[in-house]
């Protein structure tokens, strides 16, 4: 196959890349936009029209960018000096062959096992938000919110605002720890409203802290929330998720250097055989794209912005994402200039994962026969009997099915403290058809 | 270290851990060495795929006799070694394969192992896949798949459990009673066997082994799609020619529905990273055997290297008067298959236990043809 040439292909349409489509058209770059949902706005602006992500993606759909949905990337090289970007769709194989290409490809939830699950009704809580933007019906629906981070307040007001009754907010951090946040707040004020805005409509909703979902129950689906103080509550759905990873994986692909720091107390888990987790109360980071104040990888002519270089939120990839489109049309002058307001809003997105820090407590609620791998049936006991990720990949298959580990992956890193890097291509399952018609692109149409 | 050992064995790959086992069930003290984890290395790399082969009388001797022991063992591995005995079926894509089929069958017949060979409609019934128009093909029956970490960890659970130990570390240099360790330590034992694999000769600078790279994809699941190991004849030519890069059809069910797709053959590339080309020319082999596999999801591709040797036949035993280790090394493809037969030579040549093997065809003696050796 010959190569579809661009002259900056930005890999993801979420914010950021909406940001950088729009930053690097406006000095006049030919763009390529790509994403794998069926319409921009990646994760966080699914089916949202209003505020910001409808005037972003107005931006986005005026700003000349070519806009191709419905594509997947599956691996990215640098080859010739130029990056080449390996995609499928419904429409069949590409290769495209940029000058530059910018990685905004977001993040995923991180999920913690805890024992039941797997039982039909408990869902993430991004993963329940997006059933009910597809159109799940909620209404009346009994549901226990749980884990942590702002994005339980969001999903609950929304689930609030479909009909669901919300017993309880369940957010694991102590309240204790929300004084920093709060002081970050005060600096923030735009962001005092959205949350007073979020927590208006789920006014009347408990919303405790040091507070989790121990243990789900029921028989052919979940029947019942049973909460750390042993607390039960009868309930429809469970929607639980502990924050967002940062999805690294077509970084690491083409080369670009992640650091990768199990625990915030320094201990870096880069040999195989590191310790098994002794404490992470300050904080997991999981592999962060390591990128100069101009957003670019250590790779030339690739860029990140958004997530992947620690989770930061909107406003954070939105500004992220306007650099990289700056510094990818070469114009890092203007880059430049939003250096201050990118640092102010990686300060908040610190000072809210120093907030919202995961306990001990919620790494140690599945117990010896909890899966964690639900695409291998793998048992908690099985995982903790291993040393390492590859090891526990190779003796229990963890991480091998279809999911590659980009759910139980991030849990494991979390509970045991090992480093999950073996990234390869294709970094999503692809046909063996795709494979073998990008497989040999080298030069450009 | 103070505990002394009877033998320490390097490597802990399916060949290192199967030596390991073999000599602790003959009473020995054994202790296995080598890097993190076990099972890693081409064990996790290839297929775990146990066939008889009959490229060289040497050749075929070692593969049977292991499939021997593979068989006796089964009933002891536990289930997580997905022991399943799909039989293999050679693939002849025209008149010319197919007569090498039967003269196959000719030799697996007189030599008692269970052959059938296939013709157009019955190949086709036997794997509804496969293009129509294929001239037939061969079946190995009692060839069989296993996982192999699972198999490894088994073994030096076993090994401990009679005495023996594993320890993790880099070993930078041996003889044949003493190792040391990347952090300066030294073992001793009473002998030292070498199953490094690729590595090997990084610790012995004559021996003729090669590192020879491999690719593979595995699939999602889909049951049913392939029923036997599939392999096309041409892959002979493909494993036994040095050209430096080939690709073959082999095409492996697992017992989970999901296919594990080879094979690729390389010299002389040092890097694993996994390269688009191979992938693809791989993919391309396959389709033309089976063209609907184009349509199947890949979850996964990898990279391993095999330990080449000139003759294609492993390296066991050691050197008269030369102090280096005894060597079991030298498996290329085939190191899940006769990883059980050396390591019962390994055990006959060190505690003179019986076997039937013939030490001489596998000889770190043996004229290389101008390779390494004496």
């Amino acid at each position: 196959m010959r190569a579809e040439r661009a002259q900056i292909a930005v890999v993801g349409a979420g914010p950021a890349g909406i940001a950088a489509a729009v930053a690097a058209r406006s000095c006049g770059a030919q763009v390529l936009l790509l994403d794998d949902n069926p319409d921009v706005g990646g994760q966080v602006w699914r089916r949202v029209q209003s505020g910001a992500a409808g005037g972003w993606r107005e931006r986005v759909k005026q700003s000349g960018a070519e806009i191709r949905s419905g594509v997947t990337v599956f691996d990215a090289a640098r080859i010739g000096g130029r990056v080449l970007l390996r995609c499928e769709s419904a429409a069949g194989a590409r290769v495209i062959d940029a000058e530059r290409v910018v990685l905004a490809t977001g993040a995923r939830e991180l999920f913690l096992p805890f024992p039941g699950w797997t039982l039909p009704g408990v869902f993430g809580v991004g993963g329940l938000q997006a059933l009910v933007k597809n159109g799940l019906d909620v209404r009346g629906k009994r549901i226990v919110v749980g884990g942590s981070g702002p994005l339980l307040l969001a999903v609950a007001a929304y689930l609030s605002e479909r009909g669901a009754k919300i017993e309880l907010i369940a957010e694991q951090a102590e309240k204790s720890r929300m004084l920093g946040f709060a002081g970050a707040m005060v600096r923030q004020p735009g962001k005092i409203w959205q949350g007073a805005k979020l927590r208006a409509s789920i006014i009347d909703v408990e919303y405790r802290f040091g507070a989790w979902i121990a243990e789900a129950r029921g028989d052919d689906r979940v029947r019942q929330a049973v909460m750390n103080d042993g607390r039960v509550i009868e309930v429809d759905a469970i929607a639980c998720g502990y924050g967002l990873v940062g999805n690294t994986q077509l970084a690491q692909v083409v080369g670009a250097d992640v650091v990768h720091q199990a625990s915030a107390k320094g201990k870096d888990s880069r040999d195989g055989k590191s310790q098994k987790r002794t404490d992470l109360s300050t904080g997991v980071s999981y592999g962060r794209v390591v990128v100069d104040d101009v957003m670019r990888t250590s790779v030339e002519g690739v860029l990140c912005a958004g997530e992947p270089l620690g989770i930061g939120g909107v406003e954070t990839s939105l500004v992220e994402g306007t650099m990289a489109g700056y510094t990818a049309a070469s114009r890092d002058d203007l880059a430049r200039g939003l250096i201050p307001r990118r640092r102010r809003e990686r300060a908040f997105a610190e000072a809210l994962e120093r907030a919202f820090a995961l306990r001990e407590d919620v790494l140690c609620l599945a117990r010896p026969e909890t899966i964690v791998c639900r695409c291998e049936d793998v048992t908690m006991a099985r995982i903790a009997a291993c040393d390492h990720w590859r090891g526990a990949k190779l003796l229990t298959r963890c991480g091998m099915g279809p999911c590659q580990g980009r759910v139980c992956g991030a849990a494991v890193e979390a509970m045991m403290g090992w480093a999950v890097r073996d990234v390869r291509p294709p970094v999503f399952p692809v046909s063996m058809n795709a494979l073998a018609a990008t497989g040999g692109a080298t030069e450009a149409e | 270290m103070s505990t002394k050992f009877d033998a320490i064995v390097i490597g802990l790959g399916i060949v290192g851990c199967s030596c390991a086992w073999a000599l602790s069930r003959r009473g020995l003290r054994v202790l296995a060495v080598g890097d993190a984890p076990i099972g890693g290395g081409a064990t996790a790399a290839g297929m775990g795929h146990v066939a008889i082969m009959d490229d060289s009388e040497a050749q075929f001797r070692l593969t049977a006799r292991s499939a021997e022991l593979w068989m006796e063992l089964r009933d002891e591995l536990p289930p997580e070694a997905a022991v399943d005995y799909c039989g293999t079926l050679w693939i002849a894509a025209d008149e010319e394969e197919l007569n090498a089929a039967k003269g196959k069958h000719a030799f697996y017949q007189k030599r008692g192992v269970r052959t059938e060979v296939l013709d157009e409609q019955s190949i086709a019934e036997a794997e509804p896949n496969l293009r129509s128009g294929l001239a037939g093909g061969l079946r190995i029956i009692d060839d069989s798949i296993v996982y192999p970490p699972v198999v490894c960890e088994w073994m030096l659970k076993e090994v401990s459990r009679r005495g023996g130990a594993v320890k993790f570390a880099h070993v930078t240099s041996a003889t044949r009673t003493q190792v040391w360790l990347g952090d300066g330590e030294m073992l001793n034992a009473g002998v030292v066997v070498l199953a490094g694999g690729d590595i090997s000769a990084k610790l012995c600078g004559w021996l003729p082994v090669r590192p020879r790279k491999g690719h593979l994809v595995i699939t999602d699941r889909y049951p049913g799609f392939c029923r036997h190991e599939l392999v096309e004849l041409g892959y002979l030519k493909n494993a036994h020619s040095h050209a430096t890069e080939s690709v073959a059809f082999n095409l492996q069910p697992r017992p989970t529905g999901q296919m594990l797709l080879g094979s690729s053959r390389q010299y002389g590339v040092e890097h694993a990273e996994v390269e688009a080309r191979m992938v693809a020319w791989v993919i391309e082999r396959a389709k033309l055997y089976m063209p609907r596999i184009g349509s199947l999801r890949v979850v996964r591709a990898w990279t391993g290297f095999r330990a080449a040797t000139p003759d294609s036949l492993p390296i066991i035993g050691g050197r008269d008067g030369v102090d280096e280790p005894v060597m079991a090394t030298g498996h290329e493809g085939l190191g899940l298959t006769t990883s059980l037969g050396t390591a019962e030579l390994i055990a006959s040549i060190l505690t003179g236990a019986r076997t039937t093997l013939d030490a001489a065809a596998y000889s770190a003696s043996r004229d290389f043809g101008g390779h390494g050796g004496h």
